[in-house]
């Protein structure tokens, strides 16, 4: 497929990055000639310098030809009219672009996205994909990481397992034999820093990171199971104002369990407008590495701190700070990932990748087949995959135990019609069902083989 | 005329001429549709009179226009607050040349109070309402109704872009100076703006005024009372030609007619005319809608539900038509003194009988001084100002819990909140100040404490008639001495064009800063 991707930024890079590990044949546009030479020197990609949304451009860019144009400059504006001129002069099929201002996104006005008026199929907003990220990872406060699939029936979920877990040293063949009933089934295993698919006979132990995939009604059992306790959030502080923050705050107002929030802001304008967007939240505006003003936020009462300002070491330094205060759960913002490492030894909860969520949410839109749900785990180094069996696939009508799934692929669940049910080997995968899948990077293409991806469904 | 340039139309020519010379010939044309009322119910003694005033004020008025049509008029604030208050020096004598002469043992002192009260929408009078005979009542009503146009049209062209008059509480700028927009390189003439303003305001007040009038009819009111009641209604001077202060003859209905067109006065949203600081709320988030809501309920409850502490008679009273009268009465009597219109409800006797309460007019004193919206005929310190003291006091116990934190609700409420209030408190002290200048100079000429409150604050909030349902004996305007018409009518005219308004006129100095 031929996918051309305007903006070689921090998404653009990485949007590249997957797609051309998938045999795609990319082109990254950009402005700044630097950025573009950075993505053909470390990735597989062609690069064409030069303003996204100009005609000439994309035409030299390919866009005659092109399947899908991706556009993530940091621009609105340039990813609308990006996404338009490819409609209008090229009639490029597939249309995805970033768009960042609320305005724009405001569901008021989200039918201006369609092939009459803004060519655009996919609106993809990095803010509000982040803030669902964070109220998740609120919703399960003892997870590093939680998503959630088929339409809301299923979870996967991030453990860490500690001593007190009750099932350490059990292999996971025996947890079927114990919990018969539990629609729960560990589908990924980090230990000493390696990401693997477990087998059957592979063993908990302590300090292992778990990725659990589980039906949404078993979440609390699981998370019982494993030694976690799911306690309701009443306090949370939230640092930083903008999109995020106030995308926050916002949807924590709605909630129905009066959760009270409080917003850290620095700029005084930013607080002043998250302010005016909210009702009942109170927005402090100030330092929030200032401890008088986290004390002022009642941090140290507060039962998580929602780390989001645009600045990572900011987000790092105010959630440790918080939790010495004696906040109960942080939650940090962190852009860059080689970060990541760093959030055990600070003793920081969870948190968040901007981009890592919001390549997940492009790449949910670019995958062939009936994909509906790609979630990138780690440092892309696995992927959970939600897709529909068709009939032409390999898998159709056979039992489980009879696929040849490789090595690192395992089956989370299978929804069929309504029902979400735990893949047993016994259990008849048909054509129409569900099923999600986590899959090494290097057994992604054997899988999309196995789901049968064809091009006439582009 | 023959003037180089654009030649103005309609209204626009008489902005060739000086404000009051204009305004005097409005008087004078004006005086002769009381004279036509008097010849067709056969008075022609009181017919004779206003026809000759009439003669006189307009021949006047169009020698002074002959003389003054060239002269430059001052620009500037000054010179348009210097001819806002002329105004009320002027009027009030022109208006009470008819009544000198229809009125056979008068003396001008009383005459010039009298129509001074109504033409500052006050309504307070010193004659007894038998006396005078059913022209002069229409007279008075007229003044009335002209005065609260006047103010009304004043608030829209000249305080408003003047920032004052309630406007400097929204702008939160320095009261008693216009935009200084360095890029507008022209502003509009003042004369012009208040022509342009009379064109858009009139045909809407005079239509409501007909409409009331109309309804009132409807209701079953006598023509005369009617007409009275819709003029002191939309004017809030609450003249009435009647012997007491409440509506009669439509009975119910009518109460609930004025009760609507009072909310007129309460907000200035209400009128359908685009005015100064208009944003694009709906009239039912108004904020000085919802304070007055809320300060009529709040009288309302406190006086009905001290009907439980109160240990009157419960046979008769406790009955729910009791209880309905005493609702009635005190939601149309509170709205009424709150918009100082003072009209009283035909009910107010049951409301004050329900509570208990020996003289529950100290309630209509307080919710006098309050007063109505900014930028309507009402009276005194006007709600919106009130508002922002309240929010910005809401907004300071906030403040104590979390010294850091943000308001919301937008950036016009933010400055209403700050600025706004401050300008508020500013008005709100020297509020204060002149009550307390106006009833020391009262008891000095003689007054005792109580009646010198009551009527200092009734002719402060131009709500005349205050004096007679404020305190426990009703005070009337006619046992007054002329020191002290004197003293209540300088305190009419400052309460009309409110304090900074004359400040600005006077020390113009102190506001450059």
């Amino acid at each position: 497929m031929k996918v051309i991707i305007c903006g070689a930024g921090q998404v653009g890079w990485q949007i590249a990055r997957h797609l051309s590990g998938e045999r795609n044949d990319v082109t990254v546009v950009d402005v700044n000639s630097d950025l573009v030479r950075r993505a053909t020197e470390t990735l597989d990609v062609q690069g064409v310098v030069g303003f996204a949304s100009h005609p000439d451009v994309l035409e030299r860019a390919g866009a005659r030809d092109a399947d899908m144009i991706i556009a993530a400059t940091h621009s609105d504006e340039v990813n609308m009219v990006c996404c338009q001129i490819a409609q209008s002069a090229f009639n490029v099929t597939r249309k995805i672009a970033r768009i960042r201002n609320q305005s724009y996104l405001e569901t008021g006005y989200s039918d201006l996205y369609n092939l009459d008026r803004l060519a655009i199929d996919v609106v993809i907003s990095p803010e509000r994909e982040v803030a669902e990220a964070a109220l998740q990872r609120l919703a399960a406060p003892s997870t590093f990481d939680t998503e959630v699939f088929m339409g809301g029936r299923a979870q996967l979920l991030g453990l860490h397992l500690e001593a007190d877990c009750p099932v350490l040293n059990t292999p996971l063949r025996q947890l079927n034999d114990l919990f018969p009933t539990l629609r729960a089934i560990v589908v990924g295993m980090r230990r000493g820093g390696r990401l693997i698919a477990p087998e059957a006979n592979d063993q908990l132990l302590e300090e292992d990171d778990i990725y659990v995939f589980t039906h949404s009604e078993d979440v609390n059992r699981c998370l019982e199971i494993f030694g976690k306790k799911n306690k309701k959030q009443e306090r949370v502080v939230i640092v930083g104002g903008g999109n995020v923050g106030l995308g926050v705050a916002r949807a924590l107002e709605a909630r129905t369990d009066r959760i009270r929030a409080k917003v850290i802001e620095k700029d005084r304008e930013t607080a002043e407008r998250a302010a005016d967007g909210l009702e009942r939240t109170i927005v402090l505006n100030g330092d929030g590495m200032d401890m008088e003003l986290l004390l002022e936020a009642a941090v140290d009462r507060a039962d998580a701190i929602l780390a989001v300002t645009d600045d990572d070491k900011t987000n790092l330094l105010v959630s440790v700070r918080a939790k010495q205060a004696g906040c109960q759960m942080a939650i940090t913002l962190v852009n860059d990932p080689t970060l990541a490492p760093l959030m055990a030894p600070l003793d920081i909860d969870a948190y968040i990748n901007p981009r890592a969520t919001t390549v997940s949410s492009i790449l949910r839109h670019i995958r062939h087949g009936r994909v509906r749900g790609v979630y990138s785990i780690g440092d892309a180094e696995a992927e959970m995959i939600e897709a529909q069996v068709m009939s032409t696939s390999p898998i159709a009508g056979r039992l489980i135990r009879d696929i040849e799934f490789p090595e690192g692929v395992l089956v989370g669940a299978v929804m069929k019609g309504e029902r979400v049910m735990k893949p047993m080997g016994d259990l008849r995968i048909e054509a129409g069902d569900v099923v999600a899948m986590f899959a090494m990077t290097k057994d992604v293409p054997e899988v999309e083989r196995l789901l049968q991806v064809s091009i006439d469904f582009f | 005329m023959a003037q180089p340039g654009v030649a103005p139309a309609g209204f626009g020519r008489l902005a060739e001429f000086p404000l009051l010379v204009v305004l005097l010939g409005a008087v004078g044309l004006s005086c002769w549709l009381p004279a036509g009322h008097a010849v067709i119910l056969g008075h022609h003694r009181v017919a004779q009179s206003f026809f000759y005033s009439g003669l006189v004020l307009t021949i006047l008025a169009i020698m002074l226009a002959i003389a003054t049509r060239h002269t430059r008029p001052r620009h500037g604030t000054q010179g348009q607050l210097a001819a806002l208050a002329g105004a009320y020096l002027v009027l009030p004598l022109a208006m009470a040349l008819p009544m000198v002469l229809a009125i056979r043992d008068t003396s001008l002192s009383n005459a010039w109070f009298e129509m001074l009260s109504c033409f500052t929408t006050t309504g307070a009078s010193v004659y007894e309402p038998g006396r005078l005979s059913p022209s002069i009542h229409l007279w008075r009503a007229l003044c009335g109704w002209f005065g609260g146009f006047f103010i009304l049209l004043c608030a829209y062209a000249v305080l408003g872009p003047l920032n004052l008059g309630g406007a400097e509480v929204i702008s939160g700028r320095v009261p008693g100076r216009g935009e200084s927009a360095a890029q507008i390189t022209r502003l509009a003439d003042p004369a012009l703006r208040l022509a342009r303003h009379t064109g858009t305001i009139l045909p809407v007040y005079a239509g409501l005024t007909l409409l009331l009038w109309v309804g009132l009819l409807i209701a079953g009111e006598d023509g005369l009372l009617a007409l009275t009641h819709a003029m002191g209604t939309i004017s809030t001077s609450g003249i009435t030609a009647g012997a007491g202060l409440s509506v009669t003859g439509s009975g119910w209905v009518g109460e609930l007619l004025l009760f609507v067109f009072l909310l007129f006065a309460v907000t200035r949203r209400a009128l359908p005319v685009r005015g100064p600081h208009e944003s694009r709320q709906t009239i039912w988030r108004d904020p000085e809608l919802r304070l007055a809501l809320a300060l009529v309920t709040l009288v309302v409850a406190v006086l009905l539900l001290r009907h439980a502490l109160s240990d009157a008679d419960d046979t008769d009273l406790a009955s729910l038509r009791g209880f309905f009268r005493a609702f009635w009465g005190a939601m149309f009597t509170s709205l009424s003194f709150l918009t100082t219109t003072g009209y009283e409800s035909a009910y107010w006797s049951s409301a004050r009988d329900w509570s208990g309460l020996g003289a529950p007019g100290l309630v209509l004193l307080a919710l006098a001084i309050i007063g109505g919206g900014v930028a309507t005929t009402a009276g005194g310190v006007k709600l919106l100002r009130v508002y922002a003291l309240f929010r910005h006091g809401e907004r300071e116990l906030e403040r104590i819990i979390h010294p850091s934190s943000v308001g919301g609700r937008g950036a016009e409420e933010r400055r209403l909140r700050h600025e706004g209030a401050y300008q508020a408190w500013v008005f709100f002290m020297l509020f204060a100040i002149s009550i307390a200048l106006v009833m020391a100079a009262l008891t000095v000429a003689g007054l005792a404490f109580e009646t010198a409150l009551v009527l200092g604050i009734a002719a402060l909030t131009t709500t005349g008639p205050l004096a007679g349902v404020a305190s426990l004996d009703p005070i009337l305007y006619s046992g007054l001495t002329d020191p002290v018409k004197l003293i209540l009518g300088a305190a009419m005219i400052l309460g009309r064009l409110e304090t900074l308004a004359l400040i600005a006129l006077f020390a113009p100095g102190a506001w450059r800063r």
